[in-house]
C-alpha cells in the first residue's frame, strides 16, 4: 500500500507543475525613445481618410492617422481629434460631388456617386471650434500649400483657397496648415505630402496643373516647402515620421484600362481603320489595325498630325468616359483627348520629380533622425506581388484588390490599415518602440450590392 | 481571393489528435497509463492497439468506453497583440470493442468501432484567422474487423482492415463585403471514407518482458459528395457559384514499436515510440467541380506536413485488492513544420500527462478511468499566410470505460 502512496503523491506534484506553466503571450508595448502624447498628422486627402472621391465619415473614421492614434494610446498617446463630417452625409469631393458607390449598371459593377451632388454644406459649415484637430489632412494640399498663410480664405476667389482647410480652421484669412499644426505643439508628428505636387499634373493627363519645381523658395519650391515644414515641426524637438510618395502607376486610377484596350472582333474594322490611318501607318505613328487588341488613337500635340496611336507603357486614366470608349469611337475613329492619357513623355516627367521628392523626403528624415516610411516600396510591394493581410491577399486591382477605393487614387479601410501598420513598423524601428500593428481583420476593402 | 480555401482543413486531425489517430483514445487503461500498451493486452481495444497481442487476452471481452474532449485555447497575435479566443464545444470520441475466441484456441476474432479523429474548433467572430477557417467540425468512425493468432506461446500476429467514414464541415469568412459591411462566408461540408490496414506483432520474450510491433496502413480519405456554399454580395454570387467538390485527403502510414516490463505482478512498465510518416500531406487541392470559384478550378492548401514521432512511458499498479492505478506520459514531435502552422490544427511539440484507475467489481466487469491533459503552446509565423503569434490551448480528456468479460 505504500507504494500506491508514493505514486498517488508523485502523480499530483507532477500534475501541479504542468497547470501552473501557463504563459502570457502578448509582447510588452513600448513607447521607446518616443513621446506620442501629442501626435498631429499634417498631410494631404490620403491623411484626411477621403475615399471614394470624397470626404465622408467612414473614411476619415479609418484615416491612417486615426489608425495610428487609436494604436498609440496603448503607449501613452492622447486624443485624437479629425474634422469629421456629418455621419449620415453624403460627403463631398473636390468637384462638389457625392462619394462613389459600387453599383449594378446594365449588368456590370460601376462606381457611381451615391447621390446627384455632394453635401455642399461641409464646405460652408466650420467645424473649427471642435478644434484644434490633429489630424491636419487636408484634400488637395501639395508641400507647397501647407505652408501657405490664408490657405483657407475665400477673399482670395475660387481656385486660390481651399475650402476643405477653411472648414477647420479658426484663421482663414492667416493662417496654414503648418502654423496651425504647430500651434498644436506636438510631441510627435507624421507628414506624408507630396502626391499631389505631382497628381495635379498626372490626374488631369498633363492637361491641368503642374509638377512642383523642386527649387524655389519656400511656398513655390518642394525642397525649400518641405524644409520649412520639418523645421517648424522639430522646433520643439518633437520626434516624427516622414513618408514618401509612391509611383503613380502603383494606383488603379492610371492602371485600369490598358493602352491596347482597342478590341477589334472583324477583319472589316481592321480594313476600314487601315485605310483611314494609311498615312499615319506609313508614317509609323500607327500600327497596322488587326483582329484582336490595339493600342488606342490619342491626341498628342507633339506629332504633326496632332495624334497617333498608344505605345506600351503609357496610360489611359481612370477619368476616360467609359461609354465614349464602348460606343462613341474613342480611341479608334476619334483620338482620346490629352487631359485622359499619360503619354510616355509626360510619365517621365511625373517619375524623375517623385525619384527627387523622394530623395529629398529621405535626405531630410536622415538629417533630422526622424523615422521614413517607404510608401513607395510599399506600394509597389502591393502592386507586383500584393500582401498579405491575415489569409487575404490585398491587391491594387481596381475593385477587386481590396486596397484602393472607387477612385482608383484614395485607400479602402484596409488599406488605410496596411498603410498605418507601414508607418508603425518605421516608427517601432527608428524609436526603439513597440507599438502593436493595427488588426486588418475587421476591415474591408470595397463594399458590393 | 484567390486562395479562398486554404483554411479548408479537410478532415485534419485538430490538436488532440496531432499525431493522426494514433493517440489512443480508443482505450480508457492505455490513456492512463501515457496511451501506452503495444506490447500490453489487456482487453479487446488490443485490437486497435496492436492486433498482435489480442490473441493472448486470457478472456472474452467487450469494453466500452469514451472520453470528451474539453479544450480551449487562444491565438495571440505577435504583430497587434490582439487576442482571439477559441472556445470549443465538447467532443465525445468513443470506442466499443468485443474480442472472441473458442476455449484454447489459438484465433481470436474481433470487432473494433472507434473514433480515430475528430475536433471541433470554434474561433470567436471576426478573429485573426477568420480567412483562413472560423469553425471546423469533424466527425469520425472506424470500423476494424479484426483476426489475431497465437503462433505459439510467445508470439503473436494480427491483422485488422480498416474501414473509415468522416464527415467535416468547415466554415470561413470570404474577403467580400456586403454593403452593409459583413463580410460573406463560406461552408464546405464533406463526407469522405477510406480504408486501410492495422497490423500487428506480439513477442513475450519472458514472463515479465514483452516486445511489439505495430504498422498501420496509409489511408486515402476520398470526398463522395461535398458542397461548397457562399454567403456573398448579389452582385458577385456569379463568382462563388455553389456546387459540389471533391478532395483526397492522405492520412499517414504509423509504425510503432513497444515493450512491457513487469518485474512483478503488481508492477508494468511501458515504453514505446511511434513514427507517423505525413510526407503525402504536402499539398491539398481541393477542386470545384463545376465552375470557377474567384476565377479557381480549385484551391491548395499548402500544408508540407513532415515525420512526426511519439515517445511514450507509462507505468501501472495492480493492486492484490480490486484497484489499480496507473500514470504516464508521453512526448509529441508536431509533423508541421515551422511556418506552417494554421488555424485549423495549431498542433506543436508537446509533453501530454495522464493518470488512471480502475475498479475490478466482479472477475468479470470492471471499471476504468483516466484524465489526460494536453498544453499547447507554439509560436509560428505562417509562411503563406503571413499570420504570426502564438497559439496557447489547454485540452482535457477525461475517460471513462467498461469491460465485461465473458
Amino acid at each position: 500500500m505504500k507504494s500506491s502512496n508514493l505514486f498517488i503523491s508523485a502523480i499530483t506534484l507532477a500534475a501541479l507543475s504542468f497547470a501552473s506553466c501557463k504563459k502570457d503571450a502578448k509582447t510588452k508595448v513600448s513607447a521607446g525613445d518616443a513621446d506620442f502624447s501629442k501626435y498631429v498628422a499634417i498631410g494631404n486627402s490620403l491623411t484626411a481618410g477621403y475615399a471614394d472621391n470624397a470626404l465622408y465619415y467612414d473614411g476619415q473614421m479609418v484615416s491612417y492617422p486615426n489608425l495610428i492614434a487609436q494604436q498609440l494610446k496603448q503607449v501613452g498617446g492622447g486624443e485624437f481629434r479629425q474634422p469629421l463630417v456629418d455621419a449620415a452625409s453624403v460627403g463631398v469631393g473636390s468637384s462638389g460631388n457625392a462619394r462613389l458607390v459600387l453599383s449594378v449598371v446594365n449588368g456590370a459593377l460601376t462606381p457611381r456617386p451615391v447621390a446627384a451632388s455632394g453635401d455642399l454644406s461641409i464646405f460652408t459649415t466650420s467645424v473649427a471650434a471642435q478644434g484644434s484637430f490633429n489630424n491636419m489632412g487636408v484634400p488637395g494640399a501639395k508641400v507647397t500649400t501647407a505652408v501657405f498663410p490664408g490657405y483657407g480664405n475665400p477673399a482670395n476667389g475660387l481656385g486660390n483657397y481651399n475650402p476643405f482647410f477653411t472648414r477647420m480652421t479658426t484663421s482663414p484669412a492667416t493662417a496654414s496648415m503648418l502654423s496651425d499644426a504647430a500651434a498644436q505643439k506636438p510631441s510627435f508628428f507624421t507628414v506624408f505630402l507630396g502626391n499631389n505636387d505631382v497628381l495635379g499634373y498626372a490626374s488631369t493627363g498633363g492637361a491641368g496643373g503642374t509638377i512642383t519645381p523642386m527649387e524655389g523658395s519656400a511656398g513655390i519650391g518642394f525642397s525649400a516647402s518641405y524644409d520649412a515644414i520639418v523645421t517648424t515641426l522639430t522646433a520643439n524637438g518633437a520626434k516624427g515620421a516622414l513618408a514618401n510618395i509612391a509611383d503613380v502607376t502603383t494606383a488603379p486610377f492610371f492602371t485600369t484600362i490598358p493602352y491596347n484596350g482597342l478590341v477589334l472582333t472583324a477583319q472589316a474594322q481592321a480594313d476600314a481603320l487601315n485605310t483611314a490611318y494609311a498615312q499615319l501607318i506609313t508614317a509609323g505613328l500607327v500600327s497596322t489595325f488587326k483582329v484582336g487588341a490595339n493600342g488606342f488613337i490619342i491626341a498628342d500635340a507633339a506629332v504633326p498630325s496632332g495624334f497617333r496611336q498608344m505605345r506600351a507603357g503609357e496610360l489611359v486614366l481612370l477619368s476616360t468616359p467609359q461609354d465614349s470608349l464602348k460606343t462613341g469611337g474613342w480611341g479608334s475613329t476619334k483620338p482620346i483627348a490629352n487631359q485622359y492619357i499619360l503619354t510616355a513623355t509626360e510619365l517621365g516627367l511625373i517619375r524623375t520629380a517623385t525619384s527627387n521628392f523622394n530623395q529629398k523626403i529621405r535626405s531630410v528624415a536622415e538629417v533630422k533622425g526622424l523615422a521614413y516610411v517607404d510608401v513607395s516600396g510599399f506600394l509597389q510591394e502591393v502592386k507586383d506581388h500584393g500582401v498579405e493581410a491575415k489569409g487575404r491577399k490585398i491587391t491594387t486591382t481596381f475593385v477587386t484588390g481590396g486596397a484602393f477605393s472607387l477612385d482608383g487614387i484614395h485607400l479602402t479601410p484596409v488599406g488605410n490599415v496596411l498603410l498605418a501598420n507601414e508607418f508603425i513598423k518605421a516608427i517601432n524601428q527608428k524609436y526603439n518602440a513597440f507599438v502593436p500593428l493595427v488588426d486588418p481583420s475587421g476591415y474591408g476593402g470595397v463594399k458590393f450590392p | 481571393m484567390k486562395k479562398l480555401f486554404t483554411g479548408f482543413a479537410f478532415l485534419v486531425p485538430m490538436a488532440v489528435f496531432g499525431q493522426g489517430y494514433q493517440l489512443n483514445l480508443q482505450g480508457t487503461r492505455q490513456i492512463g497509463k501515457g496511451s501506452t500498451g503495444l506490447a500490453d493486452p489487456t482487453d479487446a481495444t488490443a485490437m486497435f492497439t496492436n492486433p498482435g497481442s489480442t490473441a493472448f487476452l486470457a478472456a472474452n471481452d467487450v469494453t466500452f468506453g469514451i472520453t470528451p474532449a474539453f479544450s480551449k485555447g487562444t491565438f495571440t497575435d505577435a504583430q497587434t497583440n490582439v487576442e482571439s479566443r477559441s472556445d470549443n464545444p465538447v467532443v465525445t470520441p468513443f470506442n466499443l470493442s468485443a474480442a472472441y475466441g473458442a476455449k484454447n484456441s489459438r484465433f481470436k476474432y474481433g470487432l473494433a468501432i472507434y473514433t480515430p479523429f475528430g475536433s471541433t474548433m470554434r474561433w470567436e467572430p471576426g478573429s485573426a484567422g477568420r480567412f483562413e477557417t472560423k469553425e471546423i467540425a469533424l466527425l469520425s468512425v472506424s470500423f476494424q474487423p479484426t483476426v489475431s493468432y497465437r503462433i505459439n506461446n510467445k508470439l503473436g500476429v494480427g491483422l485488422g482492415l480498416i474501414y473509415t467514414y468522416g464527415h467535416v464541415q468547415i466554415k470561413k469568412d470570404v474577403p467580400v463585403q456586403f454593403g452593409n459591411g459583413d463580410f460573406g462566408d463560406a461552408t464546405i461540408d464533406c463526407k469522405a471514407n477510406g480504408f486501410g490496414l492495422n497490423a500487428g506483432l506480439y513477442y513475450a520474450v519472458t514472463n515479465q518482458l514483452a516486445l511489439a510491433f505495430t504498422y498501420r496502413s496509409a489511408m486515402n480519405m476520398k470526398t463522395g459528395s461535398g458542397t461548397a456554399e457562399f454567403n456573398v454580395p448579389a452582385s458577385v454570387a456569379a463568382n462563388f457559384p455553389n456546387q459540389p467538390v471533391n478532395a483526397t485527403l492522405p492520412l499517414p502510414q504509423i509504425f510503432g514499436l513497444g515493450m512491457t516490463y513487469k518485474p512483478s505482478k503488481t508492477w508494468t512498465f511501458n515504453l514505446e515510440g511511434y513514427l507517423s510518416d505525413w510526407s503525402q500531406y504536402d499539398t491539398i487541392r481541393i477542386n470545384y467541380e463545376q465552375a470557377p470559384v474567384a476565377g479557381a478550378m480549385s484551391s491548395d492548401l499548402i500544408r508540407e506536413y513532415k515525420t512526426g514521432f511519439t515517445l511514450r512511458a507509462g507505468i501501472e499498479y495492480l493492486s492484490e485488492n480490486k484497484y489499480e492505478l496507473r500514470a504516464g506520459a508521453f512526448f509529441s514531435k508536431s509533423p508541421i513544420q515551422d511556418g506552417y502552422v494554421n488555424p485549423d490544427v495549431p498542433d506543436a511539440n508537446r509533453i501530454n500527462p495522464s493518470i488512471g484507475a480502475s475498479y475490478n467489481f466482479t472477475n468479470r466487469f470492471r471499471v476504468d478511468a483516466a484524465v489526460l491533459a494536453e498544453f499547447i503552446n507554439r509560436k509560428d509565423r505562417n509562411v503563406v499566410s503571413g499570420i504570426e503569434g502564438t497559439y496557447n490551448f489547454n485540452i482535457w480528456l477525461p475517460s471513462i470505460g467498461l469491460t465485461y468479460k465473458f
